[in-house]
């Protein structure tokens, strides 16, 4: 045994390392990620690449980051999800999380708001089917009235709308650009996101538009937005959906990948430049408590996703970027020992700001038992501005960059994904992905997979197969008044009496025409779905000749 | 065997879900009562046309179904469905997931009955099951019966022969499907869907399958039906009704000679022997061989060889056709 | 009370895209030797019609984005009045504990916490199917 380490070489260690380890080394379990990637226990100089080392942020292919210097010029923005009731509860609410520090880059205002389950569905309150969902999980707005309201005192220039929609996508935007346009200002001062979601249906058991349709309408949006409200970013892609119906990081990243993909081609077939819209794509992306695991994702999101849009035939590097807004996982959040998810969050938070992403919704630690109450969301929004202001965490770009273990663990991740997202892209893409059901499939098995080990107690989750008591905790979720549903109802009452019942019907009958159009090649839906809006159609009404005309599927 | 409550079966002919959807579960459980309440339906039983789909896992059988109900409910034609899945050999558990991508089809309407069935892994009994459950809803008045199966295994293909009319479904472009779907198109077929008529290679599939004039002989008579090809696309509702137009043609040229009533004497063959079946092998289970024949252990052929002699001649001996005339 | 073939009708919201709980369910029911058809809803008499042609013995409702007290209030009376008066009834997914015994007193048999192992429901199941009435 050599007696002064200092002078050895690499070798030499490695070697004394072995002789140490080799009682036991034997009994060790072998390691693996949550994408069953195997993990060593000591990673060195030897597991990482040249090109791995070669790299700087805000340089192609973007590994280590979209921007030179990280988070130094500004933090990421705080986009916490939010929306209850009618829009007058949501209005209270977004003033309260802006007095809370609730803010963008360079201190603008982001208004993440989602949409109630009927809203996205596409009814209004006095469906049968809306009994017992309005205003629920989201807010209800359907009518200009309701748009007025959300947008009542807005700097549009510096206010950025998220707004998290369904299927009611375009009728959503629509009734946004009548309300801005009944202000009197233009539709391009318009800012924000729309959630244009549709390809989600390949994991979700929830109907939608038949596949062709659901991507004629994604471009039509697209184009819509192109020419009116180039500021507004028209289609996320929805990468929370597929690794919360259970996907593993590998396939979140290569399904994700190829949705993606599936959008660039469908603008390219309708003949937009890649430099016209690539760029306008941005993602939504789940996050873990699996640290490591979920930083080496995100930084191989990145370098994928360059590539991707270079290959596509992007050439400005600015086009290039995974502009990523992450959720963290509500699915790991556990209803037994609620507090326990307070650590869980930080976790998560944690390994999206190591990750490097542009934008963070950090879960309230009681939504296992329902939607948050006042002071559990505002600790959320809390924790991410400790991790923002007390933890040193946003001085140094990528700071895991070069880390043996994490630059490994983002090779292989990009190499696996990969492997998936050519199968996929081989077998058609993922728009053929949703019509065989073989994505939802693969997703299935994968859930069932880790439902399994979680079973099995192989995969330890504290307070539900590890340190369990069975202690009733009697926690008091925040409550929605079901007189919510009644005030909804009269809202909408009021607002059809007083608008001019022909024009309407004359619009939403010029929405059919259009719809048929979009079909034939021949015409868009976009503008027409905007006159229906300011004539007074609402959400729902503009969903019915569109469920009509691009069908009603649930991918098998 | 014990009687059944009074009643069931009025109830059922006077279409209560309740009570046929219980006596549907009798039959699956093998439960003797059922008997004497089928045996009351069947003066009800004969005017239901019986569909059958089948074709491989992935093929939008559930779909194509759903859109065969909303086309024959659009022609004021009552349907009933029995979906048949797989039950797992390991837990011989099940899960039935068609009546989901029914649900557009058939919400809220009466007029329509879907039944969810798991196969269970009795070879035979499946089928003897099926055709007892078609019986409910013929006697329920339903118009139509359609019934879904995966079509692989023999199983399957005795289901398939239930049937007045067999659809066979595919999607072009997986593989070997075609190759294999042409073995199964001779075997059981009257009329051929090409599903997910969308994709380019269905157009393809259904060219070359329509190339191979494939025909089915009446086995009642001198002519053939000319197996027709129907492209569809059960997502789009294309080529539905031209599908539902071809499944009534068939079924009104099985009419015209005795091919009809050929199928529905199989039908009722089927349930003779699986009855007789059944009954045997509950008597045989109840007898002591030591007592009936001390020489079986020694030579359990002879035996048995014996045994089943004895009875088809005491059938002979007062003038009914033995066992063995057939 | 056990019996052979249970049949088990789960049933989440046709509109809800929270699905993974409920298709994991089906799968653990599935492996511990149950029936199970799976069926998305958009009003409870769906349940209800399902749950009578099927001749479930089991009917389990899954709530991921609350509406549960509205959702028991209607099923019960709808189940009942098809002549389903003696299927067991639960519900699971997100679900406040301080519900239960409201949802309780609806008529609903027993609730479940996400993330619990299907073995667990399955035996509450085999142990209670067939005695359930509903009053």
């Amino acid at each position: 045994m050599s007696q002064d380490v200092s002078t050895d070489s690499f070798e030499a260690r490695k070697h004394e390392w072995e002789q140490r380890r080799a009682r036991y080394a034997d009994k060790l379990r072998p390691g693996k990620t949550l994408s069953g990637l195997p993990v060593k226990t000591v990673y060195t100089k030897e597991d990482v690449t040249d090109s791995d080392l070669d790299e700087m942020p805000g340089v192609y292919p973007f590994t280590r980051g979209l921007y030179p210097d990280g988070y130094a010029l500004t933090p990421w923005m705080q986009q916490m999800v939010f929306g209850y009731g009618t829009i007058e509860e949501t209005r209270q609410k977004m003033e309260k999380m802006v007095e809370e520090g609730m803010e963008g880059y360079f201190g603008h205002k982001v208004f993440n708001t989602v949409y109630d389950i009927p809203c996205m569905y596409g009814i209004d309150a006095d469906d049968p089917e809306a009994v017992g969902n309005l205003g629920q999980c989201g807010v209800h707005m359907s009518t200009g009235d309701d748009y007025d309201e959300l947008i009542r005192g807005w700097d549009l220039e510096s206010t950025n709308f998220s707004m998290i929609t369904g299927d009611n996508c375009l009728p959503a935007l629509a009734l946004l650009a009548a309300a801005v346009e009944r202000r009197g200002e233009p539709f391009s001062k318009m800012h924000g996101n729309s959630m244009n979601w549709y390809p989600r249906i390949a994991v979700q058991d929830v109907p939608s538009w038949e596949p062709k349709w659901g991507y004629a309408l994604i471009i039509d949006l697209v184009k819509w937005a192109m020419e009116n409200a180039p500021d507004w970013n028209p289609v996320n892609i929805f990468m929370y959906g597929i690794s919360e119906a259970g996907a593993t990081p590998v396939q979140e990243l290569a399904y994700g990948l190829a949705w993606g993909k599936s959008i660039i081609d469908a603008g390219l077939a309708a003949g937009l430049a890649p430099d016209d819209f690539i760029g306008r794509l941005s993602f939504q992306i789940g996050c873990t408590v699996n640290v490591f695991e979920e930083v080496a994702k995100f930084r191989a999101h990145r370098r994928m996703w360059a590539k991707i849009c270079k290959d596509a035939g992007a050439t400005k590097p600015s086009n290039m970027l995974a502009r990523v807004h992450v959720h963290t996982s509500g699915y790991v959040l556990t209803q037994q020992q609620l507090l326990n998810n307070t650590g869980r969050i930080t976790l998560q938070t944690l390994a999206a700001v190591l990750g490097g992403v542009a934008s963070i919704h950090t879960c309230s630690y009681d939504e296992a038992v329902g939607v948050p109450t006042e002071e559990s969301h505002r600790t959320a929004l809390r924790t991410q501005q400790i991790l923002m202001w007390e933890s040193g965490l946003r001085e140094v770009a990528d700071p895991l960059g070069g880390s043996y273990f994490v630059e490994q663990l983002t090779d292989d991740m990009e190499a696996a994904a990969w492997e998936i997202y050519d199968e996929i892209e081989a077998a058609g893409g993922y728009q053929r992905g949703i019509e065989t059901g073989e994505i939802k499939r693969a997703i299935d098995n994968s859930s069932y997979e880790l439902k399994k080990m979680v079973n099995s107690g192989e995969l330890p989750v504290v307070g539900v197969n590890r340190y369990v008591t069975d202690e009733q905790e009697n926690y008091e979720p925040f409550r929605i008044d079901e007189s919510i549903e009644e005030k909804a109802k009269a809202r909408l009452q009021d607002y059809r009496a007083r608008r001019d019942e022909t024009a309407v019907r004359a619009a939403l009958e010029n929405v059919r025409v259009a719809c048929e159009a979009l079909k034939e090649g021949t015409g868009s839906l976009m503008p027409a779905l905007v006159d229906a809006a300011r004539a007074g159609a609402t959400n729902g009404e503009m969903m019915v000749p569109m469920r009509d005309a691009f069908g009603w599927f649930v991918s098998e | 065997m014990t009687s059944s409550a009074p009643g069931t079966s009025e109830l059922v002919v006077s279409d209560s879900v309740r009570h046929a959807a219980r006596l549907i579960t009798q039959i699956e459980n093998g439960v003797p009562a059922a008997r004497a309440v089928l045996a009351e339906l069947l003066p009800h039983c004969g005017s239901a046309q019986l569909v059958g789909i089948t074709g491989p896992p992935g093929a939008g059988k559930s779909t194509l179904t759903a859109s065969l109900i909303k086309e024959l409910r659009s022609q004021g034609r009552s349907v009933g469905v029995i979906a048949v899945d797989p039950s797992s050999p390991f837990s011989m558990g099940a899960l039935l997931g068609d009546r989901d991508r029914m649900l557009e089809a058939a919400s809220g309407d009466p007029g329509v009955f879907i039944r969810s069935l798991a196969s269970r892994g009795v070879p035979g009994g499946l089928a003897a099951a099926v055709n007892d459950v078609v019986d409910v809803m013929d006697a329920m008045g339903k118009d139509v019966v359609i019934v879904e199966t995966v079509g692989v295994g023999q199983g399957e293909l005795e289901i398939a022969k239930i049937a007045h009319t067999v659809v066979l479904v595919f999607v072009p472009g997986y593989g070997d499907a075609l190759q294999a779907m042409k073995a199964g198109i001779t075997e059981i077929a009257d009329v051929v869907a090409v599903n997910k008529g969308d994709l380019a290679e269905a157009s393809r599939a259904v060219q070359e399958l329509r190339g191979q004039d494939y025909v089915r002989h009446d086995p009642t008579a001198d002519r053939t039906w000319v197996v027709p090809v129907q492209k569809v696309s059960a997502l789009r509702n294309e080529g539905i009704a031209e599908l539902v137009g071809l499944i009534d043609d068939h079924y009104r040229f099985t009419a015209q000679s005795a091919w009809r009533s050929e199928i529905e004497r199989n039908r009722r063959h089927a349930q003779f022997m699986a009855f007789v079946t059944e009954r045997l092998r509950a008597e045989l289970a109840s007898i002591d061989l030591d007592a009936f024949d001390a020489g079986w252990l020694r030579d359990p052929y002879a035996a048995a060889e014996e045994f089943v002699t004895e009875i088809v001649k005491a059938r002979a001996d007062r003038g009914a056709v033995g066992l063995a005339a057939k | 009370m056990s019996k052979e073939h249970i049949k088990v009708l789960l049933a989440k919201k046709k509109i809800d895209v929270h699905g993974r709980g409920t298709k994991l369910l089906a799968r653990e029911l599935r492996d511990a030797g149950m029936e199970v058809v799976y069926f998305r809803f958009g009003v409870v008499d769906e349940i209800a019609d399902a749950a009578v042609q099927e001749d479930v013995d089991v009917v389990g409702v899954s709530v991921m984005t609350s509406g549960q007290i509205q959702i028991a209030r209607g099923l019960i009376p709808a189940l009942k009045a098809r002549g389903l008066d003696n299927v067991l009834v639960i519900m699971g997914g997100i679900i406040p504990e301080v519900d239960y015994e409201p949802l309780y007193e609806l008529g609903i048999h027993r609730c479940f916490a996400p993330g619990l192992p299907g073995g667990a429901v399955a035996e509450y199941i085999r142990e209670n199917v067939g005695t359930a009435t509903l009053g």
